[in-house]
Formats: C-alpha cells, structure tokens, sequence
C-alpha cells in the first residue's frame, strides 16, 4: 500500500495503513520533511493502522531532530495509534498526552 | 385239580396280584416323581417300593451323599456299573443279617448321579428287580428335572446378580458423556462382556479415557477404584500424581496396569492432553492433517509415575481429538491380520469428525473385536465463527491479517486491535527474519480474547526467547515483540515438522505498572 501524505508548511498529513510494507518510504518522507527549518508536526488522525516498523522510522525521525535541538510532535492519532504508542509508551515522547 | 395245581395258581394268583399292586404303585409313582423337591422325597418313594417288594431295607445316594438310614457296610460299596444283585453272603453286611438263616442279599441299581440299594431278602425275583429297575429310571428322569430346575434358579441369580453389576459398572463409566463447554463429543463404548477395562469419566473441565489390562469383573473392579480416585484427583493441579498415588499399590498387587489420556478442555479451545500409555491421541485439523500425541510416560502399575510431558494444544472450530482404544487396532480378520494404526490413522484423515465413529464400526464388519472397544470424539464447536488465512513471504499482502480478523470479530471486539497488531508483528517477524515464505493463520474469537495459530516455514525461531526491551525506551528495534507480549495472555511456540508454530491468546492489553520515560 502506498504512503499517501500531504504537507502544509511545518505540518505533515499521513493518511493510510503504516506498516512495514511501507515504512522505508516514510523514512524518506520524514527525512525529507525535516530537511525544512523547525520541529516537525505529524497527523495521524486518518491512520487505520500502525505497527511497529513505522513506529520504528517515526523513532528515527525524532532522534535525528533532537540531535539539532528540534522535535517531532503527534498532533492528532486515530485510535490505533494511540493503541501503538500506548503499548509501547511513547505517546508523551511524541507531544501527545493522556493517551486513554 | 391237584394240590400242586392248587399251590400253582395261588402262586400265581400271588404273583398276579404283586403285579397289580407294582402297577397301582407305578402308576402313582409317575405323578409323584415328576413334583419331586428333593432328595428326602425321592428316598420316601424308594422305601415305599422296599415295603412293596417285602425288604425292610433301603438306602438311596445321590450326588455322593446317602440319604435315610444307611448302615456302615454299604457306605463302604461302591457305585455298581449296572443293576446288579449281590446274592446272600456274597458281602458283608453286619447285624442283623449275620446268622446263616438271615443271609440277606442286596439289590445295587445305579442312577446316573448315584445308586440305589435294597436288602433283607434272601432274594430278589425278576419281577421284583424290574419294577426297582423301573423306579431307578423315574428316579433319574425326577433327579435330573431337580438338578436343572435348582441350576436355573442358581443362574437366574446370578444373571440378576451380573445385571445389577452391569448397572453399577455403567454408572461408573457412562456410555454418555455430558459434551463439555463449546465441544462436541461422541462416544461409543462398547465392553467385550457385561463388563469392560476401558473407561472414561469427567469431572469438571477433566475429561479422562483409559484402559485397564483385562477385561470383564476384575479389570471392572479396578475400574470403579479409579473412578472414585479421579473424582478427588481431578480437583488438584496435579491430577496424575495423585491417581498414580492412589493406585499403584493396588495396580501393583493385582498385576494389572492401566494406559489413560487426561484432558483438560477449556471452552475456549485450549487442550491439555496427557498420555499415559494410552494409543497416540489423533489431533485432526479441521483441513483433515493429522498431528498424533504420543503416549510421554508408561502405563500406570509398571512403573512409578515420574514425569508426564503435557501437550498444549489449541483446538480451532472443527478441529477434534479422536480416541480410541486397542480394541480398535487390535481386532483381527478371519486371516488374523490384525485392523492396524495405520489404517486407523487414514480413517481419521479421510472421514470428519462426525462421521469417525459410524466408519469404523462400519469397517469393522470384517473383524472381530474381542477386546473391548472405545472410541471418543472431541470436537471443538465448528459452528464458532473461524478463519483460516494463507499468506506468502510478500508483506502488501499485510492488510489481509486485519480484513481475516474482522470476518470473526465486531468491529468494537475488544481483542480486534491487539490482535491485529501482533499478528501482523509476528508475521513481518517470520518473513522478514526467519525468511518464511508460507504462512498460515487460524484465528477465532473465545470470549473477549482471540485465539491464533500462527505456522510459518521459516528457521527455526523461538520469538519468546527474545528480550524484548521496556516500553518508553527510545530506540528502532524491539517493539514488535515488546507489542506481542504485552497482548499476549499465552503464548506457546513449537517446532513442529520443520514449521514454526506459535499459539496465541490475545487480548486488549493489560495497563502497564510502570511510569513512562520521558
């Protein structure tokens, strides 16, 4: 399944399944988007699913980032994600508090 | 007329009316013989004759015991092979027959279970020797219709006797067993006599079948003790030990042994089995592949119970066990060749669940089964909504996990999510590590958990062995199997015909303890 997304300035839109048939194209795109100046914010709002090798390439993401001072923030989840980030406790790394 | 002719006639006239009167005696006799209820009655009718015929002695002996006044010199004679008539001082024959002038002879007739004796005459005429001859005849016909009429009576006992056996035996071990939660269950049980070594009882979520060596009332008695050992055993964590405890004492001094399967079915599809002894446990998948459950630890009474591997097995709707006991292999065809396990194990393959037990008593027709005879079938509820799913080693075919397990579970299921999330960690584990190229999942709903199986062909990995890491960590790898544990209320891995199997019980996962790292 493809990776759809769409940008707007410092915000990126991901729509579709994360898995890892696609995670290394969300590497890229991350990569790419954070080649712009400033933290990074990511909806996940329209994801159905999420698994661990996209969480993988979003982990990569912020620690790239951190290294120059900046930050990925998860702005919006569907309940899968929170799902993901709650098993794992990653939702507060990622800016999203109180997930359930 | 002369005075001889005189003499003559009234001897005959004598004799005609001793004829008459052994008529009118036989003639009674006939009635009396036939109403005959025991011996002392027949002993009456053979003193009636000895009065008849003028002797004032008489004896009778039936089955080795004289009846009425039997002097010591007749006890010592023995059984004559004919009617036969010891003349005057041929035998020794005691008080008051001792003077010369009371030699007495003694007519010996013999019956078919004993012999008849009369003396005190000095003779015995041929009329007279014919009409005891006759008596002798009656008797044995009236003795014979005693003897058969008391063994009916003694039979009928003892067949009232059986059945009441029978009956308790049966309470014992049921020829119906209540199916257990979500399973269905067919039995048939079938004892070689009134009375079988093979067995099954249930108790709670036990379920066991077994088989005692021997067959009819001794194996039936050792039966009934392991009945009422299973009751209390099945209520501990350990019920082997505590059934070997109870009755390798007594398995031991009676020289049997018992092979037996325990099941511990749960409604949910999880299965302990334990095989002790017992003929292999054939697991038929509900695709009709066989996987059999050996026997892991001898039977019971030869050697002192040490360790029982247990098999955990999750039975998916329409996946069954079959049991059945030797009496099935065992039996023979008019060549003596014997049914087999081979041919056992293809009957299994070939007919479903349902039908097993209908196809081999049918197949049996040729053979003739002299042991006694079980066969049980456990099939989990194939009306539980299931799925079974294929896939290869190509990982767009991902999404097919979550659409297989939305087949079998509502939207708002409290599992779907986990669920789909392990599964699809497991698989892009076994692909993507284990280079696993054929893939097959089989999921079902049990309550709020999900039940999986999850085969792959990959190398050999056992995913639980792995650290997963702690959650909250930040780092790339780990969290696939961090995720797993975390929905994963069992979670068995076997490696089974080059296949790597992994048996899941999945659920929403529990909250973590711990406060997570910032």
């Amino acid at each position: 399944m493809p990776l759809t997304y769409t940008r707007t300035g410092p915000g990126l839109t991901l729509s579709g399944r994360l898995d890892a048939q696609n995670a290394r194209d969300l590497r890229e795109v991350l990569t790419e988007h954070a080649a712009q100046p400033g933290d990074l914010t990511v909806n996940l709002a329209d994801v159905p699913f999420i698994d661990s090798s996209a969480l993988a390439a979003l982990v990569s993401a912020l620690k790239d980032l951190r290294r120059s001072g900046r930050t990925l923030r998860i702005t919006q989840a569907s309940a899968p994600v929170r799902e993901l980030l709650s098993l794992t406790m990653l939702g507060r790394v990622f800016g999203l508090e109180d997930l359930r | 007329m002369t005075l001889t002719d005189d003499a003559a006639v009234t001897e005959l006239l004598e004799q005609v009316a001793d004829l008459s009167d052994h008529l009118v005696f036989l003639q009674r006799l006939i009635p009396q013989a036939l109403a005959l209820t025991d011996e002392a009655q027949a002993t009456a009718l053979v003193r009636e004759a000895a009065a008849l015929i003028s002797t004032p002695g008489a004896a009778l002996q039936v089955g080795g015991v004289w009846h009425g006044d039997t002097p010591g010199w007749l006890r010592a004679l023995e059984r004559p092979a004919a009617p036969v008539v010891l003349p005057r001082g041929s035998v020794h024959t005691g008080a008051p027959y001792t003077a010369a002038w009371r030699l007495t002879a003694v007519l010996a007739v013999p019956l078919e279970d004993g012999w008849l004796a009369l003396w005190g005459k000095r003779e015995f005429m041929a009329v007279e020797r014919n009409l005891i001859g006759t008596l002798a005849q009656l008797l044995d016909a009236a003795l014979r219709a005693l003897r058969q009429r008391r063994e009916a009576v003694q039979y009928e006992m003892q067949a009232r006797d059986r059945q009441r056996a029978h009956a308790v035996w049966r309470a014992v071990t049921p020829a119906q067993l209540r199916p257990p939660e979500g399973y269905h269950l067919t039995l048939r049980s079938q004892p070689a006599s009134d009375f079988g070594g093979d067995f099954q009882f249930q108790e709670g979520e036990w379920l066991v079948v077994g088989d005692v060596s021997g067959k009819g009332l001794p194996a039936a008695i050792i039966t009934a003790m392991f009945a009422s050992a299973f009751t209390v055993a099945a209520r501990s964590s350990d019920l082997l030990s505590k059934l070997s405890e109870a009755l390798y004492g007594h398995l031991e001094q009676s020289g049997k042994f018992c092979t037996l399967v325990a099941l511990q079915l749960r409604p949910n599809g999880q299965v302990r089995v334990m095989n002790v002894g017992h003929p292999p446990v054939l697991l038929r998948r509900a695709d009709g592949t066989l996987k059999e459950i050996r026997a892991s630890a001898p039977p019971l009474g030869t050697f002192p119970l040490e360790h029982v591997t247990e098999e955990l097995v999750v039975l998916h709707p329409g996946d069954a066990l079959l049991l059945y006991s030797d009496g099935l292999f065992e039996a023979e065809d008019a060549r003596g060749v014997p049914f087999g396990l081979d041919r056992t194990r293809r009957l299994a393959a070939e007919s479903g669940p349902e039908t097993f037990i209908e196809r081999a008593v049918s197949a049996l027709t040729p053979y003739t089964v002299t042991d006694d005879l079980t066969l049980l079938v456990l099939q989990r509820d194939p009306a539980v909504p299931s799925v079974q799913l294929h896939l290869t080693g190509d990982l767009a075919r991902l999404p097919e996990i979550g659409a297989a397990l939305r087949t079998v579970l509502a939207e708002e299921h409290p599992a779907l999510m986990a669920a789909e999330l392990a599964l699809t960690e497991l698989v892009v584990n076994a692909v993507r590590h284990g280079q696993a190229r054929h893939l097959t999942l089989r999921v079902h709903q049990a309550g709020a958990e999900v039940l999986a199986t999850l085969t792959d062909d990959g190398q050999a990995f056992d995913p639980r062995q792995v650290a997963a890491g702690t959650a909250g960590e930040l780092r790339e790898h780990g969290y696939g199997l961090l995720i797993v544990q975390r929905c994963a209320r069992e979670w068995q891995y076997a490696r089974v015909n080059h296949l790597n199997r992994q048996t899941l019980s999945l659920g929403a996962p529990a909250p973590l303890s711990s406060s997570p790292c910032p």
